[in-house]
């Protein structure tokens, strides 16, 4: 046979254009034919199935063997030669040199050789993947029902001359070699640095310690970059050895996976630090307190025997090196059995085998104290963690991070978080994790955050490449629309307060609870974006290194990326909104607490006092809601939190911000006797944060309010005088705040990670539970059916701009606040400038998920599949047919055109039992782009082409579009249900 | 570069082989071994265009003769040879010739009729004239060729190709009244 006909064969530039053009043209014959001339058909193999992976035999001709000669014989593409399943490849070898018009004695200069390539680009010319010599007495015909080349690929037999191949073979076996080598040395680099964004799979995942250790006994490279480049690769047994041979230090206790369990110290000199862009120590420690040359381990140059020799461990200036728990300052010869610590994590034994003592017996005795030490801590540390005194809300933070830091050493239980589930099951499984935790419960507050990002995971590994950034999308709109519902809520309540009578009554104590709320899904946003920074470069890579199949690897991916950004930028806006809306809550209150501190009488100091521990109170109350992630956020703009930034070490921050709030107050409780001794120049230079206007202003209130006559030692002096009457430069301005940025440290969801709170675990465990309920259910999810009940409620638009109090107008407010107080409250507008326009909501139910999806699904449903390729959406609900409430029901797809079109044929809704207008898929020619995209089913209607809407639009016109479109087409396609596909495949054409 | 797909069709023995491979590669093979099936391809300019000639070179012996409605269907344009050394294989051709309308649905399909072997003149059982009349009859060409001699055997490829340019086969797809396969 000839050109592939509908085997996938020889024709070698244009197999598979001749292929469908073969396959279009018989069902065209078919049709035809059939009451022409009926001998005809018969005469046509009917469907003659070849395996496309063949192209030396074709099962319509059997028997028949093509052996291809490019390579001995230009021009001869194959020649064929009768051969049986006995056939050997020398006998076939003799028969196709006669074909080839060689000499049949020269076969043993000859190799038929098993050669397995592909048809690449648009040419389509073959390339050779791989070749191999068969044996003399190898029966090729026999070897195809052996073994078939992998999907994509196909086998033919050539026949070569035997030199050339010997040679071939010669020459690759060196670039494998040297490519496997590449990639372990890249592997290794990788390990190295411990960058988290390009983990190339689970292997990876282990810890070096466990590798290291598996390293011990076996040869190849070990951590320590000195053993690696030195002894270890020569000799076999290297590590092994080494270990009795060369002093070592052995870790005790890390900072996390990428610790190596030993570092041989076999060098002269060592170098112990943090890896940076420009520092690669040889012992590199990752905890964050290690200076990137922490300290130096050297060996003493010795005057007597060499064989007593002694290393060194020379700390620098600022790195935390202590030896025995006794911080060192200067060279420390060290001994067996020392005990090293590198700033507040590590702490490794020395160990000296040339020596070959036990460990001496103190070493033993701190070991034990450390374990006490370890003990003592964490069993101090309460189970359920210690509640706020004001607003009664878990410390839990601190217990965490501690928790994880010391999880190495205890030697935790190990729990692998991972959470399996169906596709199906996952909107019922976003839903319930979403709605699984109580802010103001007990429970683990970021256990949404673990849950969903473990969702998130399996979905990247599991399920087809690409579905993962749909599921990110999904749970980012159904986060944006909690937290949107939560703050409406709350602004209604709040509205009751506007009255100045009932503002007063407001209190930290009513907002908690909503608070809380917010701060819940502001910091469980805030871990997930993390995670999807953090990880969905490596879910990308799956689908990079995806088999290309007709294009659609590009566009799944470019959806997949969109799909990422998007589900990115409304975690960020949710972070932002939920921020604002804490920010805006947390000033209102100060705001109502603050004259109470301001009208006091500065100068009785008990009482000042005490309403400054109130107001420390109150943003130590709010700052105890809220996470460390979201706490670093709050610092670097709320400018309360003085007496709390200081106690939690952030005075940098503080002070930077207080600082004219310091000299404000220190100026008032100053004792006035003292004060009016002070000249104008003496305030000047002590309170240079202040500006001239501001403490001329002060000053001048203070006279008024102390009822004293005009100092003139309080006069301004005479370069100053200009400046008092700039009353711009009064009131304080806030154009310069300073950005809000996104907590770049801190964060807590790490799915690799050991070990984790008992309470997620336990969630963890309630989901999976939860899942094995809906596989063993045989109904459709509560959560479809919720939502489908949803789909009904009158939709209700959202719009993505929520008014959103300004940061900036907090801020003025916040201090015309404290300058209003001073100059005896004259202008607090601040509170009624707030924007209050927030849309009254009338449905407003705590526990109304029904309702929470209503809304949900209006969202997504008008947004999702458009955003990113923008189609307006002109469509109905009602159009998409009954299984139109899942969001991945519609989906864009783009094709491209091949040699003979789209392979797709399309059929008008309205000719079909289905008997309503709309343009469905009616046909897939196999192998087209259309069936090669992978999405598209025959029931599937197209909803729009390049934009434009095909809702309304006749067979023709849609057709002409497509026709007309260009090479590139962008459809937008909505998912049919079964009932749909039936009809459509119903109709008789 | 186009690609053009020829069929080299024609009984046993008449040098639908030496043909091929005198055109491809500019020798002559003396052997006879029959040929089951063979494939070649050539790049030759033809009227300034360059082209890609794939040739298949079929099995003229009526084992193998199943196959012939595969390549018909597959190829492009067709190359009928006979002997003039030998009328059976003249009388051979016209069922050919009715095979390839058969399966292509069409009278126009570019093809040749080739009369080889014309060097053993002495030989001759099928006059030039004959050969002329039913070329005429199918409206095609008609070259009379030797192998051995090379005369006229490029001439004849570039004929076909030409041949192929001309006539272009109906690619039309039928449509029907509500689906199609869109192009």
């Amino acid at each position: 046979m000839f050109y592939g006909s509908s085997s996938a064969s020889m024709s070698l530039p244009s197999k598979n254009r001749l292929k469908r053009q073969s396959r279009t043209f018989t069902q065209v014959l078919y049709r035809t034919l059939s009451y022409r001339d009926r001998r005809s058909v018969t005469d046509l193999p009917e469907q003659v199935r070849d395996d496309p992976a063949e192209l030396s035999t074709q099962s319509s001709a059997p028997g028949v063997l093509k052996i291809f000669g490019d390579e001995i014989s230009a021009g001869a593409n194959y020649k064929s030669v009768l051969a049986t399943p006995r056939s050997s490849a020398q006998e076939l070898i003799k028969e196709a040199l006669e074909r080839y018009s060689l000499n049949k004695a020269s076969a043993c200069s000859y190799v038929l050789c098993d050669v397995i390539g592909r048809f690449e680009g648009p040419e389509r010319r073959w390339r050779t993947e791989c070749l191999r010599a068969l044996g003399n007495n190898e029966k090729p015909l026999l070897l195809q029902d052996l073994w078939k080349p992998k999907e994509g690929y196909s086998r033919r037999f050539e026949l070569r001359r035997r030199a050339e191949v010997e040679e071939l073979a010669a020459k690759e076996k060196d670039t494998v070699t040297a490519d496997i080598n590449a990639q372990a040395r890249k592997l290794q680099r990788n390990r190295a640095k411990g960058t988290m964004t390009l983990q190339h799979g689970s292997s990876f995942c282990r810890s070096l310690s466990e590798t290291s250790l598996n390293l011990v006994g076996l040869p190849g490279p070990i951590r320590t970059r000195s053993a690696r480049d030195t002894e270890i690769r020569k000799d076999g047994g290297g590590v092994k050895h080494s270990l009795y041979q060369s002093p070592h230090l052995l870790l005790l206790q890390g900072y996390n996976q990428q610790d190596c369990l030993v570092y041989l110290l076999n060098r002269e000199q060592h170098t112990v630090g943090q890896e940076t862009a420009s520092a690669r120590p040889n012992i590199c420690l990752s905890s964050p307190d290690v200076l990137p040359l922490h300290c130096r381990i050297r060996r003493a140059v010795q005057r007597r025997s060499s064989s007593d020799q002694r290393l060194l461990l020379e700390p620098v200036t600022h790195g935390n090196v202590l030896v025995n728990f006794m911080r060192i300052e200067r060279p420390t010869p060290l001994r067996h059995g020392d005990l090293l610590s590198f700033g507040a994590h590590y702490i490794f034994l020395y160990k000296d085998p040339l020596s070959a003592k036990p460990l001496p017996a103190q070493t033993l005795t701190r070991l034990r104290a450390l374990a006490r030490l370890c003990d003592s801590e964490s069993g101090g540390v309460p189970e359920k963690g210690e509640a706020c005194r004001m607003c009664g809300a878990v410390l839990h933070e601190p217990v965490v991070s501690r928790r994880s830091s010391k999880a190495p050493a205890r030697g935790a239980q190990k729990r692998k978080l991972a959470l399996e589930f169906e596709r199906a099951h996952e909107d019922a499984l976003v839903n319930r994790v979403l709605t699984l935790i109580e802010p103001s419960g007990d429970d683990h507050k970021l256990t949404p955050a673990y849950l969903l990002c473990l969702c998130i995971k399996h979905s990247a590994n599991t399920f087809p490449p690409g579905s993962f950034g749909k599921l990110l999308l999904k749970i980012a709109k159904r986060i944006q629309t909690i937290a949107w519902e939560k703050t409406k809520e709350l602004a209604q309540k709040q509205a009751q307060h506007q009255d100045p009578a009932s503002l007063s009554l407001l209190s930290i104590s009513d907002l908690v609870p909503d608070l809380q709320f917010i701060f819940f899904w502001m910091s469980n946003a805030i871990e997930i974006l993390y995670f999807i920074q953090q990880k969905s470069p490596a879910y990308m890579q799956t689908i990079e290194l995806m088999d290309d199949k007709a294009g659609s690897k590009e566009s799944l991916l470019s959806a997949t990326i969109s799909a990422n950004e998007e589900a990115m930028t409304i975690l960020e806006e949710v972070i932002m909104y939920t921020f604002q809306q804490c920010v805006y809550y947390i000033t209102k209150t100060l705001y109502v607490v603050m004259p109470g501190l301001l009208d006091c009488n500065p100068f009785g100091t008990e009482s000042s006092s005490e309403q400054c521990r109130r107001t420390a109170g109150v943003c130590v109350c709010a700052v105890c809601v809220m996470p460390e992630a979201v706490r670093r956020l709050i610092q670097a703009s709320v400018k309360m939190l003085l007496d709390w930034a200081k106690g939690a070490g952030h005075n940098h921050l503080a002070q930077k911000f207080f600082a004219k709030f310091c000299s404000a107050v220190s100026i008032l409780a100053t004792p006035p006797q003292q004060l009016s001794q002070m000249s104008w120049k003496a305030l000047c230079a002590e309170h240079p944060s202040l500006k001239p206007v501001q403490l001329h202003r002060i000053l001048t209130q203070y006279q008024l309010m102390a009822e004293l006559g005009p100092l003139p030692i309080w006069q301004p002096s005479s370069e100053d005088e200009a400046y008092i009457y700039r009353t711009v430069d009064l009131l304080e301005s806030f154009e310069n705040h300073p950005p809000i940025v996104l907590p770049s440290a801190g964060f807590k969801v790490d799915l690799e990670s050991d070990c984790v709170e008992d309470s997620i675990y336990r969630q963890l465990l309630y989901v999976r539970h939860f899942l094995w309920g809906l596989r063993t259910k045989t109904h459709p999810s509560n959560g479809c059916a919720d939502r489908q009940e949803a789909q009904r409620e009158p939709s209700q638009p959202h719009s993505n701009s929520h008014p959103a109090p300004p940061l900036r107008g907090e801020g003025e407010g916040e201090v015309r606040g404290t300058s209003a107080g001073l100059g005896g409250r004259g202008e607090g507008a601040g509170a009624e400038e707030r924007p209050r326009d927030k849309p009254p909501h009338s449905i407003h139910h705590r526990n109304g998920t029904s309702i929470r999806y209503a809304n949900q699904t209006q969202a997504t449903d008008s947004s999702c599949p458009l955003s990113g390729c923008g189609f307006p959406f002109p469509v109905p609900v009602s159009h998409l047919g009954p299984n139109s409430d899942d969001i991945c029901s519609v989906f864009v797809v783009d094709l491209d055109k091949g040699p003979y079109g789209l392979g797709m044929g399309l059929i008008d809704g309205l000719h079909t039992p289905l008997n309503s207008p709309g343009i469905y898929i009616r046909t897939l020619i196999p192998d087209g782009p259309a069936a090669a995209d992978g999405r598209l089913c025959i029931g599937d209607r197209i909803l729009a082409v390049n934009g434009t809407s095909l809702i309304g639009a006749d067979y023709q016109s849609a057709v002409d579009l497509i026709r007309l479109g260009g090479g590139r087409l962008r459809f937008l396609v909505a998912k049919s249900d079964l009932e749909v596909t039936e009809k459509i495949s119903a109709s008789s054409c | 570069m186009k690609e053009y797909k020829v069929v080299v069709l024609g009984s046993g023995g008449v040098g639908k082989s030496a043909l091929t491979v005198q055109f491809v590669t500019g020798t002559f093979i003396e052997k006879y071994d029959p040929t089951i099936e063979d494939f070649y391809r050539k790049e030759i300019e033809v009227d300034s265009s360059p082209s890609v000639l794939e040739i298949l070179d079929t099995a003229g012996t009526e084992q193998f003769a199943s196959m012939r409605d595969l390549y018909i269907k597959n190829g492009q344009g067709f190359i009928l040879v006979y002997s003039l050394v030998n009328q059976q294989s003249f009388q051979d051709i016209r069922p050919m010739r009715d095979q390839i309308v058969r399966v292509k649905r069409f009278e126009k399909v570019p093809l040749i009729l080739v009369g080889n072997k014309v060097d053993l003149e002495s030989e001759r059982e099928v006059a030039g004239s004959d050969g002329r009349a039913l070329a005429q009859e199918w409206g095609c060409p008609f070259i009379e060729t030797s192998a051995k001699s090379k005369s006229m055997v490029d001439e004849l490829f570039a004929e076909i190709v030409r041949q192929m340019n001309y006539t272009t086969l109906p690619e039309k797809q039928e449509q029907c009244c509500t689906a199609c396969v869109v192009q």
